[in-house]
């Protein structure tokens, strides 16, 4: 747009507008030549909380309904939604980043695949400690409604288990579904239980004396004839055992779930509006190559627990049933491509008067595979994805927060997805190939389509002189590097952040810049800006800006 | 000069449990206060504080909504009444199952009812029980009994009794070229009780034979209507009431029944159809000398379309009766485009006579869907009905055919239709409807399922 052609009446609100919506989000901190901020100080003692128990109808309601209309009418919101058109993004930026763009640790988030190479095995491995739930199992308390019923047990060694099956007529899909996400997600960072694909036989189960039944309007002490009743309504192996998913019981009290927006008023530790944290944000680009679209409140859980003397609520997400295809309730087409009430799609169904279908309702299961939901990568979308309620949080997501996510989820080789793939124990080997190869693509789509809205240019550091720096685009095989180029500019930055006059563009052979700051014009400042592009062939990306600091050698700060 | 600085990569180490290590960034320390900070969410910019007043203000009201909304969603649930009628609402679990209905629009207004149902008398399976009553703002009333016995095999026992009253009934003359402006209103009370038997040839052919005794009777309109633009019928047709009125129709009705169905679906039938074929015997009872037959055809067609669940849903009726002897069939007899035979965008009663030829159309798609396409949601259509009553079949011709569009929602649930939203226009009248029927797939055993014994349905 050739902006002095513009009346200059009209670039009066435009200019504006531009102003008022950037703002927020180019107010960078100044410059300090310090370490890095690796960890958020949130996990200090606290005194116990309520335990939060949001009504599930009344959560669906305000989560599919009241919340998107506030959102919709929000002014904040439109006013930078206008400003989206002159490089500002359509809300502030994440709140819990560090001078890296990077997410801390913190008792949300545990920086893992993401930041630190690891054997496929150990990544595969998750949360799990030891061995699963050892035999004898005790028991204590069943679950006999819902579609699929459940129990909870004691091992033999004291630990607490929660034993989930299939839904009949799906054998594995959900327990396998379970395990191979929950792995990936705690590869990625989060908090997640110890979730792991057991059998077991009938001789191995024994009740406890406290077991109780829920009969009508009292309750009963739990029978071999009612445990014999809960199992005949669950899948079973051909060799007459059962097959399910054993989720360790999580330390610590539970005090309900986390909401997607918000803060928890009685967590002096919370400081941070929930649908503002990045990984929170990030976590719809990991639902959607997961296909995790059953990410109500309840599928949450904050735990206070005792860590290292102190006394803290850590945040989980739980229960990945309804995952990569599969659903607490079978598997079903429209999952991951529309909420279960979704408005806009029904109003643009309405208006084509049916001359335009759905690409979801062509779907089909994989022929031949049972295991196998709804999980494919013809028609996928990264930013197609819809969870069953829209999401507070999901609603906030920026670019900037979408390249974290797809970073990370880059850092997953073939090899790490056939490991975890192999935890969830499908039946066949042709299902284990199938979703090896799903996710695969998916991941590579997801990877693409962020990567080519942020220059994939990262992990600057410094060593003997010279700035080096990664193009994960080609590193990690989502693009070819034939064609790519760099170039580089380098200024003097004072801690306000303020440049010096900057040199000329220079094209680099490889992601490596040999610093010379005599080169550099301009009066001499503590930190230099380090400014790079890269191309493809056609045209120079955004820029990636990188500060470091002269005296140290510090990378202090980046800017995408 | 170049810059002389100092490495920041650590040694090798792996990722350990606080978090630390050697990552891509180089070395990560472990947690230490210089490497620790309190992150929170920043103050909101002054302008997006002056520019949330105003909506804060203009959105109270929403919220309170919400509030409201919430707290009743959850006292509903906390006080058990969400899961009783959930309950009762849902897929049947057992022999027992309650059905709420609901309508509104065409003449009889607003209101609702309740059905019970109990298909294991006795703990027979198949031997039911269904109790049906609803009602209006307008005064419109129905309640009606019957139980179903099976007997031999695939044979159905259908005894029932009934009571309507209809409290806006029109009549506009008899044929199919009276106008608007003959409107006049009058009340109707029936009340019916027979028997009906079915049987089952295979899958889908069912043939029927009933005898029902109706009574029907038409009133006056009340006072209240007599200086209403819509006069009653006594003041519009003084001179020339219609065969019938004031006088109470007694009589048998003898019907037979041969239906051919290949399609079960009442949700989201994607082919198949229905073919009916019925002829029926009236004779008058105390006194009452009146003799009619009456045929009656129908077709129904479902034709998919382009893509999954996209039908033409299409039905074509028609309809005779043939007067026997000189005794006039009274005018409360005669066919007449109510329920099920609507002309939509026409009110109900519109057209009398001894014939109707009408063709429905919809189009219909998929809206939305709860989870699965097959399941509960909403389908749209787009509708035209095209036909006339007649009592020659030279009255059948361009000129005397209506024609009548509109569009429509239909409510669905995991087991079939449940409701739907109307609206239908014509040259004359737009026409609202909400009802828990459709005119496609009407219930056959009208007897058991409450349905006005009109011997010609």
């Amino acid at each position: 747009m050739d902006v002095t052609r513009i009346p200059r009446a009209r670039l009066v609100p435009l200019a504006a507008c531009a102003l008022l919506v950037s703002a927020p989000g180019v107010l960078h901190e100044p410059l300090r030549d310090a370490p890095v901020v690796w960890y958020a100080d949130d996990m200090r003692t606290i005194p116990e909380p309520a335990e939060r128990d949001p009504h599930i109808i009344r959560a669906a309601i305000d989560a599919t309904l009241f919340r998107p209309f506030g959102r919709f009418f929000h002014p904040g919101r439109f006013v930078r939604r206008v400003g989206t058109a002159f490089g500002g993004d359509h809300v502030p930026a994440a709140a819990n980043v560090n001078v890296l763009d990077e997410v801390p640790n913190s008792s949300w988030f545990t920086n893992r695949l993401g930041l630190f190479p690891s054997a496929p095995a150990v990544a595969a491995r998750g949360p799990a400690v030891g061995e699963g739930p050892a035999a004898p199992w005790t028991v204590i308390r069943p679950k006999t409604v819902g579609v699929t019923p459940g129990f909870n047990i004691r091992d033999a060694n004291g630990q607490v288990w929660v034993i989930k099956f299939d839904v009949v007529g799906f054998p594995s899909m959900a327990t396998a579904a379970g395990v191979i996400s929950g792995r990936i997600l705690h590869a990625v960072g989060y908090n997640v239980p110890d979730d792991r694909v057991v059998t077991f036989t009938r001789d191995q189960l024994q009740i406890s004396p406290d077991a109780e039944i829920r009969e009508d309007d009292h309750r009963r002490p739990m029978t071999h004839a009612d445990l014999d009743e809960l199992l005949a309504r669950v899948e079973r192996n051909p060799d007459g055992s059962w097959r399910a998913l054993a989720s360790r019981f999580l330390s610590g009290t539970l005090v309900g779930p986390f909401d997607w927006r918000g803060r928890r008023r009685d967590d002096p530790n919370d400081r941070v509006n929930h649908e503002d944290r990045r990984e929170i944000r990030g976590l719809a680009v990991f639902a959607a190559w997961l296909c995790h679209y059953d990410t109500k409140q309840g599928n949450t859980l904050d735990m206070y627990v005792e860590e290292d003397g102190r006394r803290f609520i850590r945040h989980y997400l739980i229960d990945f049933a309804s995952t990569l295809g599969a659903g607490g309730t079978g598997p079903f087409p429209a999952a991951c491509y529309e909420y279960s009430f979704d408005i806009g799609a029904s109003f643009v169904r309405a208006l084509s008067l049916g001359l335009f279908e759905d690409p979801w309702r062509q779907l089909e299961r994989p022929e031949g595979l049972d295991e196998i939901g709804y999980y494919e990568s013809d028609i996928f979308h990264p930013r197609s994805f819809k969870s069953l309620e829209p999401n507070a949080a999901f609603a906030n997501l920026t670019d900037r927060d979408g390249y974290w996510a797809a970073k990370i989820i880059s850092a997953f080789t073939d090899a790490h997805l056939e490991a975890m793939v192999a935890e969830g124990r499908y039946r066949t080997p042709e299902a284990a190939r199938w979703m090896r190869r799903v996710l695969a693509e998916r991941r590579d789509e997801i990877v693409r389509y962020w990567f080519s809205r942020v220059p994939a240019l990262d992990f600057f550091t410094y060593h003997s002189g010279a700035l080096r720096f990664h193009d994960l685009a080609t590193e990690r095989g989502i693009l070819d590097a034939e064609g790519t180029r760099y170039r580089v500019r380098l200024a003097f930055a004072a801690p306000s952040r303020d440049l010096g006059p900057s040199t000329a563009w220079v094209e680099l052979e490889r992601p490596e810049v040999e610093l010379s700051v005599s080169t550099i014009p301009g009066n001499h400042q503590p930190f230099i800006a380090v400014d790079v592009q890269v191309t493809r062939g056609t045209r120079w990306s955004h820029t990636v800006r990188v500060f470091m600091a002269v005296e140290s050698g510090r990378v202090v700060a980046l800017e995408r | 000069m170049t810059l002389l600085l100092c490495t920041t990569a650590g040694a090798a180490t792996a990722q350990t449990r606080d978090g630390s290590g050697d990552s891509y960034w180089g070395a990560i320390p472990p947690p230490a206060d210089s490497v620790s900070a309190v992150f929170a969410s920043g103050p909101r910019p002054v302008w997006e504080t002056v520019l949330l007043v105003p909506y804060w203000i203009i959105g109270l009201p929403l919220r309170l909504v919400a509030v409201g909304v919430g707290e009743g969603v959850e006292l509903l649930d906390g006080s058990g009444v969400a899961s009783t009628v959930a309950g009762w609402l849902g897929p049947r679990t057992g022999p027992f199952g309650v059905i709420i209905s609901a309508r509104a629009g065409g003449l009889s207004g607003v209101g609702g009812g309740v059905a019970v149902e109990h298909t294991e008398l006795f703990n027979r399976p198949g031997t039911a029980f269904r109790g049906r009553v609803a009602g209006t703002f307008i005064g419109d009333f129905r309640a009606s009994g019957a139980v179903r016995v099976p007997f031999a095999e695939r044979s159905l026992l259908d005894l029932g009794t009934g009571y309507r009253f209809r409290n806006r009934v029109r009549y506009f003359g008899i044929g199919p070229e009276r106008g608007e402006e003959d409107e006049s209103l009058f009340r109707q009370r029936t009340w019916w009780v027979g028997g009906e038997v079915t049987g089952s040839w295979g899958d889908q052919i069912t043939t029927s034979a009933s005898l029902v005794f109706t009574s029907v009777k038409p009133l006056d309109a009340p006072e209240a209507d007599q200086d209403g633009d819509d006069p009653p019928i006594t003041v519009r047709y003084a001179d020339s009431l219609p065969p019938g009125f004031g006088e109470t129709s007694n009589g048998l009705a003898l019907g037979a029944e041969i239906m051919h169905q290949d399609v079960t679906d009442t949700g989201r039938p994607v082919g198949g159809g229905i073919r009916r074929a019925m002829v029926g015997y009236f004779r008058g009872t105390g006194g009452e000398t009146t003799q009619f037959w009456n045929v009656r055809g129908e077709l129904q067609q479902f034709v998919p379309l382009w893509y999954r669940h996209h039908v033409l849903a299409l039905r074509l009726l028609a309809s005779w009766m043939q007067q026997i002897g000189d005794a006039p069939i009274p005018f409360t007899r005669l066919i007449t485009n109510d329920d099920p035979d609507l002309l939509r965008g026409f009110d109900d009663f519109r057209w009398r006579d001894r014939g109707l030829a009408v063709l429905s159309a919809e189009y219909r798609w998929p809206l939305w869907a709860s989870e699965r396409a097959e399941g509960a949601g909403l389908d749209l259509y787009l509708l035209t009905d095209v036909g006339q009553v007649f009592s020659d079949f030279d009255d059948i011709r361009g000129r005397n055919l209506t024609f009548s569009y509109g569009a429509g929602l239909r409510l669905l649930t995991a087991a079939g239709f449940a409701l739907r939203i109307e609206y239908a226009r014509s040259n004359e009248d737009a026409v609202f409807r909400l009802r828990g029927d459709q005119i496609f797939q009407t219930f056959r055993s009208a007897l058991y399922h409450g349905r006005d014994p009109n011997p010609a349905r």
